[in-house]
């Protein structure tokens, strides 16, 4: 019984430890990366990853059943909401104009430019002309 | 697991220093919701962890509703930005 124990404790320690981990370094990427996006993305990686992490080693550790189930719940409760306001927030940040750095590739959320006459190409490849060219570039 | 506990705090706790930098700093209203986001998840693993180092869990209400509260006030902020723009 007290091997299982010491297995535990060590698992546990080893989740904490993980999980402050990934906080410090999300912490840093806030700092460092260019993008009102990219930080959005790096910020949503403690509030998920993070939080598994450190109250699953929380609950590995808990003195009864019920502070168990409390941290699972937590857990749960996080996974569930925070995609959703880590969606909200970008969508608000685009409709805002935040800006855009030099290294983004592709934006979807831009408008697409309205296709005329061209019926045979399908939208694949509308999207791909209205990134890579202007709007009066794509016309016939 | 004093010493893990104790090193996961201290950690935690440079986490939330530099969040909070970020958010006191010259930024848009989107850079400081996320950092205080930040702030709120390292507080929530350091309820946790208290937990575990004190031996008792009272203190686990406290990070559910934490959780949800970091919910309600990014989804505001959110809806505040997108309606009238930085």
């Amino acid at each position: 019984m007290s091997v299982v124990t010491a297995i535990l404790d060590v698992v546990a320690a080893i989740l904490m430890l993980s999980g402050a981990a990934i906080a410090v370094i999300a912490a840093i990427g806030l700092h460092r990366l260019p993008d009102v996006y990219a930080r959005m993305h790096v910020a949503t990686k403690p509030a998920t990853l993070g939080i598994t992490l450190c109250l699953t080693g929380a609950a590995l550790r808990a003195d009864s059943a019920s502070t168990a189930t409390k941290l699972i719940l937590a857990i749960v409760f996080q996974l569930v909401t925070t995609p959703a306001a880590g969606h909200l927030l970008g969508r608000a940040a685009h409709a805002s104009r935040a800006e855009v750095s030099k290294y983004t590739v592709v934006d979807e959320l831009r408008p697409l430019p309205p296709v005329t006459s061209d019926r045979s190409s399908d939208r694949t490849s509308a999207r791909t002309s209205a990134r890579t060219s202007a709007r009066e570039d794509i016309q016939p | 697991m004093s010493i893990v506990t104790a090193i996961s705090l201290g950690l935690l706790a440079l986490a939330a220093a530099i969040c909070f930098a970020k958010a006191i700093r010259r930024s848009s209203i989107i850079d400081r919701a996320i950092a205080l986001d930040g702030v709120v998840s390292a507080i929530i693993c350091g309820i946790a962890i208290a937990a575990v180092r004190n031996g008792s869990g009272v203190s686990i209400d406290i990070a559910l509703v934490g959780g949800l509260l970091g919910f309600l006030t990014l989804s505001t902020i959110a809806r505040y930005v997108g309606r009238r723009g930085l």
